[in-house]
C-alpha cells in the first residue's frame, strides 16, 4: 500500500483501515440465528454426523432457512438479499419447481 | 367477547343445540395464531379446529413472530423482513396498530423479538440498528425499543436502552421485566434501563468438563403455563481431554416462571435426537413434548422420554390446549398436525393455504 495514493476520501478510509491502531474491534453476529450453532440441522450433515436429523423434507425447511437468513450460503436470503425469491410461492412442497436457484450474472 | 361474535367465530351456530350454546357464552374461547406465507395472520378456533378467521398483514413476511397483549384479544406480528409490527385485533382483524422501525437512514432488524408490557400498555422489542452510509454501513448496538400502543398506526419509539447483541425471542414477566433472550438469559427494567442476569448460559461457571451450551431461542410457546423455555444442548466429558464420542450429551431447559421472574436452569433429557421447542403439559410441568422430526414426550423429573412419534415431515414448534389433552405442531409447511397428548398419535390436522417457516405457534385465550 506505500506505493499507492489515495486520491478520494473512500480510498483515505481504507488507509487507514489498514492501519493496526485503527482496525475497530470485530463485533459478534447481531444475533443467535445463523450457521454457528453446533446442534442446528444443517444442509449436508446433522450433528450425529449422518443424515436423518436433517430437516425433512427440505421443502420444508426452506423458508425457515431464507426467512429468517439461517443458511444464507445454501438458500436465498429474503430478508435481505432475495425478498423476492419466493413472492409468488406459498407453499414450498407444492411448487418447489418455481423456487429457481439465484445466479449472479442473471441467466 | 359477545356471544354473538363467538357463535360466528366458531362457525357452529346451525350445528350446536341451546345446551351447548349456554355453556359456550361463558367458557373460555381458545384460539391458536400462526402466520403463513405470503403474510397472513391465522386466527384458527380450537374448539373446532377450523379457521375462524384470516387477516392480511401489510408488506412481504417477516419471520413470523406474535406476542399477545394481556387480555388475549390483540396480536402484534413483525412483517416486512422483521421491520415493521402491527397489531391485530384477532377478533374482526382490524388492524390497530404500526410502527415502521427503520428510516431511510437505518435500517432496524428485530429477531423474533417482540412482546408487550404487563398492563398492555407498552409494546417491546429489541432493535438491531445498522446505520446507512453513503459508503458503508456501521452496526449500532442493539437497544430495547419501547413503543406506546395507544399511539395506534403511526408508533413512534417513546424510550430506548442499550441491550447485548444476539437477543431473539423475549417474554415479559408479571411484574414488567423483559426477559431477554441471547448468550445468557437476562431480565431488563424498561423504565429504567435496569439489566440483570436471570440465568446464565453462555458464560456459566459448571467447571472444565463441561461443553458451553448451545441455546436455540427461535420460539417460546409458554402460554399455558406461562413461562419462557429456551433448550439447550450440552455435553459432560470424562477428562478435560474433551473426547466427544465418550461425553454424556444432554438437552437442557433454561425456565422463567413469567409470574415470578424467578429462573431454573438444568439438564433434563439425554440427547438422543434433535428437539426444536419444547411446551409444558399446563397439568403437570414435569411433563413436557417436543418437536421436530418427531413429536417426543418426556418426563423430566424423571429424565426420561416417554413417547416418541415419527412424523410425515419437520414441524418447528408446537403448543397445547389449557386442558393439557390435545398437541398442535406446526411451523415449517402448510399443516398444523393436532395430537392426543396421552399417546401422541395424530388425530387431525389443520391446512393452511401457505407455509409457515419459522412462525410462531401462539395460544390465545380470551376469557368471558
Amino acid at each position: 500500500m506505500k506505493h499507492l495514493k489515495s486520491l478520494n476520501k473512500k480510498a483515505q478510509l481504507i488507509n487507514q483501515a489498514v492501519s493496526p491502531e485503527e482496525v475497530e474491534d470485530v463485533v459478534a453476529m447481531q444475533t443467535v440465528v445463523g450457521c454457528t450453532a453446533t446442534t442446528d440441522p444443517g444442509w449436508e450433515l446433522d450433528p450425529f454426523g449422518g443424515l436423518g436429523s436433517l430437516c425433512q423434507p427440505m421443502e420444508s425447511d426452506l423458508y425457515g432457512c431464507a426467512d429468517a437468513c439461517w443458511w444464507p450460503a445454501q438458500v436465498p436470503d429474503t430478508m435481505h438479499t432475495y425478498p423476492d425469491w419466493g413472492k409468488d410461492v406459498a407453499k414450498a412442497n407444492e411448487d418447489w419447481r418455481k423456487l429457481d436457484g439465484i445466479f449472479e450474472d442473471g441467466e | 367477547m359477545k356471544l354473538k361474535n363467538v357463535l360466528k367465530s366458531a362457525g357452529v351456530l346451525g350445528a350446536v343445540g341451546l345446551g351447548s350454546l349456554a355453556s359456550q357464552a361463558v367458557a373460555d374461547q381458545e384460539f391458536l395464531l400462526t402466520i403463513t406465507r405470503p403474510n397472513q395472520l391465522h386466527v384458527i378456533d380450537m374448539s373446532s379446529n377450523t379457521i375462524a378467521r384470516t387477516c392480511d398483514i401489510p408488506g412481504p413476511f417477516g419471520t413470523g413472530s406474535i406476542a399477545l397483549s394481556p387480555d388475549n384479544t390483540h396480536a402484534y406480528v413483525l412483517s416486512n423482513g422483521t421491520k415493521d409490527v402491527y397489531g391485530f385485533d384477532i377478533r374482526n382483524c382490524d388492524i390497530t396498530f404500526k410502527a415502521e422501525q427503520s428510516s431511510p437512514t437505518e435500517q432496524v432488524i428485530s429477531m423474533q423479538s417482540i412482546a408487550v408490557s404487563a398492563d398492555g400498555k407498552e409494546l417491546y422489542t429489541v432493535q438491531n440498528p445498522i446505520k446507512k452510509l453513503s459508503d458503508r454501513f456501521e452496526v449500532e448496538q442493539p437497544r430495547l425499543a419501547v413503543f406506546n400502543i395507544k399511539d395506534g398506526m403511526d408508533a413512534k419509539v417513546v424510550r430506548t436502552f442499550p441491550v447485548d447483541r444476539r437477543i431473539t425471542k423475549i417474554a415479559v414477566t408479571d411484574q414488567n421485566e423483559v426477559i431477554l433472550g441471547g448468550a445468557d438469559l437476562k431480565g431488563i427494567n424498561p423504565k429504567t434501563g435496569e439489566v440483570r442476569m436471570v440465568s446464565k448460559l453462555a458464560s456459566w461457571e459448571k467447571g472444565p468438563l463441561w461443553l458451553p451450551p448451545d441455546a436455540f431461542a427461535m420460539h417460546s410457546q409458554g402460554e399455558q403455563m406461562h413461562e419462557y423455555i429456551m433448550p439447550y444442548v450440552t455435553a459432560k466429558f470424562d477428562s478435560e481431554e474433551w473426547n466427544f464420542e465418550t461425553a454424556e450429551w444432554w438437552w437442557g431447559i433454561s425456565r422463567v416462571d413469567l409470574k415470578t421472574g424467578k429462573a431454573t436452569r438444568d439438564e433434563v433429557l439425554p440427547f438422543q435426537f434433535i428437539i426444536f421447542n419444547f411446551v409444558a403439559d399446563p397439568r403437570n410441568p414435569d411433563i413436557l413434548y417436543g418437536s421436530f422430526n418427531t413429536l417426543s414426550k418426556h418426563d423430566i423429573s424423571k429424565k426420561e422420554t416417554l413417547i416418541v412419534h415419527e412424523m410425515p415431515h419437520t414441524y418447528y414448534d408446537l403448543n397445547i390446549s389449557g386442558d393439557g389433552k390435545t398437541l398442535y405442531v406446526g411451523g415449517t409447511s402448510s399443516d398444523i398436525s393436532i395430537h392426543d397428548s396421552d399417546t401422541l398419535e395424530k388425530i387431525g390436522s389443520i391446512q393452511l393455504t401457505g407455509d409457515m417457516s419459522t412462525s410462531d405457534l401462539r395460544v390465545a385465550t380470551i376469557r368471558n
